[in-house]
């Protein structure tokens, strides 16, 4: 057996050995390749308030020395791990801004120095959303324990708990926590679901939260994956009846499957909820605003049983491949509460595809979904890939800057229209993490990269899947307990109403 | 019998006799863990995990008493050499026995007394059982004893301070000692408290009985309840029904029903007993340091107090037959010592489901299955637990792997770490099987995190030459018997929890024309488990086509005889049938007809002797298998 410990504390005395100010060699034989490093940050787009992107040099070397550099302006860092002081990152960043930061990477073997090429960080002069919001979750199936819903602010590395489920729990009485969503990148209308016990929806309407409870006889379900008009009063959601079903061999591992799926709006101000589309034969799913509050889109796919001795679960999980989601819209008259016609906006099932989670850029100029073979949960099938359609145009393409041959879903786009946000899992094909793209004005991405942490390794080591990844302009406020105490308390019952208004 | 011992204790002098009585203690309860119990503290390090890594000792911070779990977990990993765990633990309650007599101030004369805080401890982890799958709280095994030690050493700090230091020693410790020690750091003020006030009432000073005494334990009282509540708002990660208790274990419900169940209250008494004692030699601190002459009270007593402590550890000491076995064959599993699994189930009157399918699966390993399966002792034998034991907490993530469920075996590995916390049996189980299910990504990253737990950095080594080499996956002999397996086409399914039930049902239907020999056997096998002739034939005739054996093993010539019979429209005329077997049939035959008229529980024990190693035995007389 090894003893570690004996190479922790020789580490440790290295460390202070080696502590001196690192200098650039004056003298360096060219190695003519990119050094290693992990995360990838090798020529990536990032935002000019970005945290610093900290990495591991994984070549191995007696020394190391890398230096990021602009004109005049340079930081020179040694060691493995890059970990630029965060000041001094900013500093670099703002005299970047519209530029590129140059990164070069010196190692040292015995007594020769050498270089490798130099990579470089090209700093977008279009900023990003300080704040960003996810759910850290174990990569499981059924079972959970502790999950939380975690902010963070993304030009440091700061991170707070937003709410734990552990805060209501008891031994076995536990709770699923799910779906945060936010109006407007704002958080003073806001909310997420409690599942199981103490359930209900948890929603914040102009600072003042409450718990609901919005499950009605003329609804398939309590709300389920919501939408926050960013104009009008009203909140859109899918209603569905949603199983899981497991691969005995494949390496997608489950299939998450709505065995029925509505579309429902609720209005916070009368307290009702109606439904906006329920065909039997149709799943409609992840409902979505365009930015003037005036469209609703949707996935939907259609979806018969073809032997009647079958009940649609059953079917479902033979014919699993066969369930394809097309997107949809429908505008929507705020004043009359009136659902227009039935649009097609992107028809998936025409090339055999299942394109869902629709997301509209804030300059309505681009739709953003995630593409599969099958089926609407895509973050569990490693064909998914982003896609952007040009709403003026019609015209769309996958984003293969930012995509990779894993899982990449759960989206979303900054206010300004110019990065998104999204979960992959090309890190180890199971650990959903976040990964952020730069998307120009005519629709190209980037090389996207991977959330920056503290620690370069830090993804290495930790066992919590990020999901449902949203932008915020400003931080959630209200601390953890006191959503506790809204979570422990009644909730407020939902009415239907056939006009919802 | 009173000079005996009077003359006895004279001879030898009391500090001898204390040390003997210390040494025959230490000694046999190390005899004990590491030889009588090596399995389980074999198993309870596999369910435990320490990672030399700054983020797991981060992350263990992360809840009140996290300290504590992380030291627990720390000292969990020697059990991975049962004697060296076993030293550690008596070494600590060595430790415990020296603070209570230093703390408390207690006597050669006395020193017995000591020593019930160590039996107590010891009876806190044997009680155990089943419940090693379920406690959620990280190095649960040697948490009470670190957390007593900690007590020990904060009240004896507390004695050495004078009086007037009492009250910010006692804030100091509760607001520092709470985040690292959870519970034991609030117990631990709660028995300075009572110290100080005991002193105090001691002193007879009416000042000193306010203004230290009672002062002490309304500010102890009050921080008692205050600093968790505090840190509750802080930590966010419990709930505040919880934060008093952070680092003392889950068992407060009864999983099945979720209500205060008084099958919990025997888990908790050594706990509830060990407190009470230490609170109650607070009040009498200071008054067993007499050395007056040994008499006839201090005999009884002392005589008392150890019988009755070696009794109850002796009625604590979980000792299920089948749980030991289970164990037992686990780590042979793990060895890929397939006859070892094989023989531990002989050595249960009736044995456990999980028992019954690790046999099974050494069977099919050894070769032997249709030889051998039926000679073993069958049954379903109720788990000795006051919580629903499923077999996927237990031995089925192993049963999923040996039968080739990689999917299943990484999705219980997941599931159960979700809900228990990455545990080593978790990570090799998720390692093995995305090895062989050929996701080398993620199997790379379950090799890596195993690589910083010392004791398990040699296993992960090993496994790890296999993502460098993918092609030597097949050529290993380890990996046999689960890639033969692993020959059927993918369907979305689901087990519901339940592993054997969903196993025999399945490999038996998973019917391919990829099917190995070995797969065929697995069926052929599993139908007769589900005593189902239907299955059966099919899988014979795929089974015989795929072997050309010279020879029907002879359990499925029993069944053969068996289902033909109960079946005549079945044509077995061309198998070949020993004699023996046909004349055995015959004979079972006429003792089914000898007894006619009896149920079947009643004439079991009459077919036992002579066809208790038989198919048509388990056949008939096997019933109301219930598995978990």
């Amino acid at each position: 057996m090894r003893i570690p410990y004996i190479y922790m504390a020789l580490s440790l005395l290295l460390a202070f050995a080696s502590c001196g100010n690192p200098t650039v060699p004056s003298q360096s034989s060219s190695l003519g390749e990119l050094p290693s490093i992990y995360p990838d940050y090798t020529n990536v787009t990032i935002p000019c308030n970005i945290a610093p992107l900290t990495f591991v040099v994984n070549n191995e070397a007696d020394e190391y020395v890398t230096r990021l550099s602009c004109g005049d302006h340079s930081v020179v860092m040694g060691g493995k791990e890059v970990s630029p002081d965060i000041d001094d990152w900013h500093a670099l960043l703002a005299t970047a801004k519209g530029a590129d930061v140059k990164v070069e990477v010196f190692a040292r073997k015995s007594d020769k120095w050498s270089a490798y090429s130099p990579f470089v960080f090209t700093v977008s002069p279009d900023s990003i959303d300080p704040y960003i919001s996810y759910r850290l979750i174990p990569p499981s199936y059924v079972c959970y324990e502790e999950l939380t819903i975690s902010q963070r602010n993304i030009s440091n590395y700061d991170e707070k708990t937003i709410y734990n489920n552990m805060l209501a729990a008891t031994e076995n009485k536990g709770s699923c926590i799910n779906c945060h969503a936010y109006k407007n990148y704002r958080t003073d209308n806001m909310q997420f679901h409690v599942r199981q016990n103490n359930g209900g929806t948890v929603f914040v309407h102009n600072g003042v939260p409450v718990k609901l409870n919005m499950a009605t006889d003329s609804t398939l379900s309590a709300g389920v994956y919501p939408s926050f008009n960013p104009v009008y009063d009203v909140v859109a959601y899918s209603v569905n009846k949603t199983g899981q079903i497991f691969h005995t061999r494949n390496r997608n591992k489950v299939e998450v499957q709505d065995e029925k799926s509505d579309i429902i709006i609720y209005n916070p101000v009368t307290n009702t909820v109606t439904n906006v589309a329920d065909s039997p034969d149709d799943l409609e799913v992840f409902p979505w605003w365009s930015p003037d509050g005036r469209t609703l889109y949707y996935g939907s796919a259609h979806f018969t049983v073809q032997d009647t001795a079958n009940t649609v679960v059953k079917e479902e999980i033979i014919r699993y491949r066969d369930i394809k989601y097309d997107i949809l819209r429908r505008s929507w008259n705020p004043e009359t509460f009136e659902f227009g016609p039935v649009d097609t906006v992107f028809a998936a099932t025409k090339i055999g595809k299942s394109a869902t989670f629709p997301r509209v850029s804030p300059d309505n100029r681009y739709l953003l979904f995630a593409l599969g073979e099958y089926g609407c949960f895509h973050v569990w099938h490693h064909d998914a890939d982003l896609h952007l359609l040009d709403l003026a145009t019609g015209e769309s393409w996958p984003l293969d800057e930012a995509n990779s041959e894993y899982a990449e879903s759960y989206h979303s786009w900054s206010s300004n229209s110019r990065w998104i946000l999204f979960s992959s899992r090309r890190d180890d094909s199971n650990y959903t993490r976040l990964y952020i793209a730069h998307v120009d004005a005519d629709g190209k991405a980037s090389k996207a990269f991977v959330l920056p942490q503290r620690k370069a390794d830090f993804y290495s080591m930790f066992d919590r899947s990020y999901n449902v990844p949203e932008f915020m302009l400003e931080p959630v406020d209200l601390a953890p307990h006191e959503f506790a105490d809204i979570v422990k308390g009644e909730a407020k019952k939902v009415t239907y109403s056939s006009t919802g208004r | 019998m009173k000079n005996i011992g009077e003359k006895f204790i004279k001879k030898y002098n009391m500090a001898s006799v204390n040390r003997g009585l210390l040494a025959l203690f230490c000694l046999v309860t190390w005899l004990l863990l590491s030889f009588y119990e090596s399995a389980l503290l074999q198993r309870v390090d596999a369910q435990s995990l320490f990672l030399f890594d700054g983020t797991f000792f981060e992350r263990s911070m992360r809840v009140p008493a996290g300290f504590l779990g992380y030291v627990g977990s720390f000292l969990t990993q020697f059990m991975y050499y049962p004697a060296l765990g076993a030293a550690v633990f008596v070494a600590l309650l060595l430790i415990v026995y020296m603070l209570v007599r230093r703390v408390f101030r207690i006597s050669d004369r006395w020193a017995v007394l000591a020593m019930v805080p160590m039996f107590l401890l010891l009876s806190l982890n044997t009680q155990l059982g089943y419940w090693i799958y379920y406690l959620k709280f990280p190095g649960y095994w040697f948490v009470p004893v670190i957390g007593t030690i900690v007590v020990l050493l904060a009240v004896w700090l507390f004695d050495r301070a004078s009086y007037k230091w009492h009250i910010p020693v006692i804030v100091a410790w509760t607001i520092l000692g709470y985040p690292l020690f959870g519970f034991y750091a609030l117990f631990a003020s709660l028995c300075m408290a009572v110290l100080s006030l005991s002193l105090a009432i001691r002193n007879g000073n009416r000042m000193r009985l306010v203004f230290d005494g009672v002062a002490t334990v309304v500010v102890a009282l009050a921080l008692i309840i205050e600093v968790p509540l505090v840190c509750y708002e802080y930590y966010n990660s419990m709930a505040v029904e919880f934060v008093h208790t952070a680092g003392l274990p889950s068992y407060h419900w009864d999983i099945r029903t979720d209500h205060f169940n008084e099958s919990i209250i025997p888990y908790w008494l050594p706990y509830i007993l060990l407190f009470a004692y230490i609170i109650l030699l607070s009040v009498i601190y200071n008054r067993l340091s007499s050395r007056v002459e040994i008499d006839k009270r201090y005999i009884v007593v002392n005589s008392l107090l150890l019988t009755a402590s070696v009794l109850f550890s002796y009625f604590y000491w979980y000792s299920n037959d089948n749980f030991r076995i289970e164990n037992k064959q686990d780590a042979a599993m793990w060895e890929s010592d397939w006859r070892k699994v094989a023989d531990y189930a002989r050595d249960t009157k009736e044995p456990s489901r999980q028992i019954v399918m690790n046999k099974n699966i050494a069977l099919l390993n050894l070769g032997t299955a249709g030889d051998e399966m039926f000679t073993y002792p069958d049954g379903s034998a109720m788990i000795d637990a006051p919580m629903n034991v499923h077999l996927t907490h237990t031995g089925g993530i192993m049963s999923y792997y040996c039968y080739g469920k990689f999917n299943f075996a990484y999705r219980w590995s997941v599931e159960n770490a979700v809900e228990m916390g990455w545990k080593v049996e978790y990570l090799k189980h998720a390692i093995r099987s995305m090895l062989l299910q050929h996701e080398y990504m993620i199997a790379r990253r379950y090799i890596e995190i195993l690589k910083k737990a010392p004791f398990h950095r040699k296993w992960a080594l090993h496994y790890e030459q296999f993502l460098d080499n993918p092609e030597r996956i097949a050529k290993e002999r380890e990996f046999f018997v689960p890639l033969q397996m692993c020959k059927y086409p993918d369907v979305l399914d689901v087990d519901d929890s339940y592993v054997e039930a969903y196993l025999i049902k399945e490999i038996p239907m998973g019917y391919t024309l990829e099917n190995s020999p070995v797969y065929n056997e697995a069926a052929l096998m599993s139908s007769l488990v589900r005593k189902d002739a239907n299955m059966f034939w099919p899988n014979l005739a795929r089974y015989l086509y795929n072997r050309k054996l010279k020879r029907l093993p002879t359990h499925y010539q029993e069944a053969v005889l068996l289902f033909s019979n109960l079946n005549r429209n079945v044509d077995v005329s061309q198998l070949k049938i020993d004699n023996s077997v046909r004349m055995r049939f015959n004979s079972f035959m006429q003792a089914t007809k000898r007894y006619k008229g009896m149920k079947e529980e009643q004439m079991a024990p009459y077919m036992l002797k002579d066809y208790g190693r038989t198919y048509w035995y388990f056949y008939f007389f096997v019933r109301n298998i219930k598995t978990n």
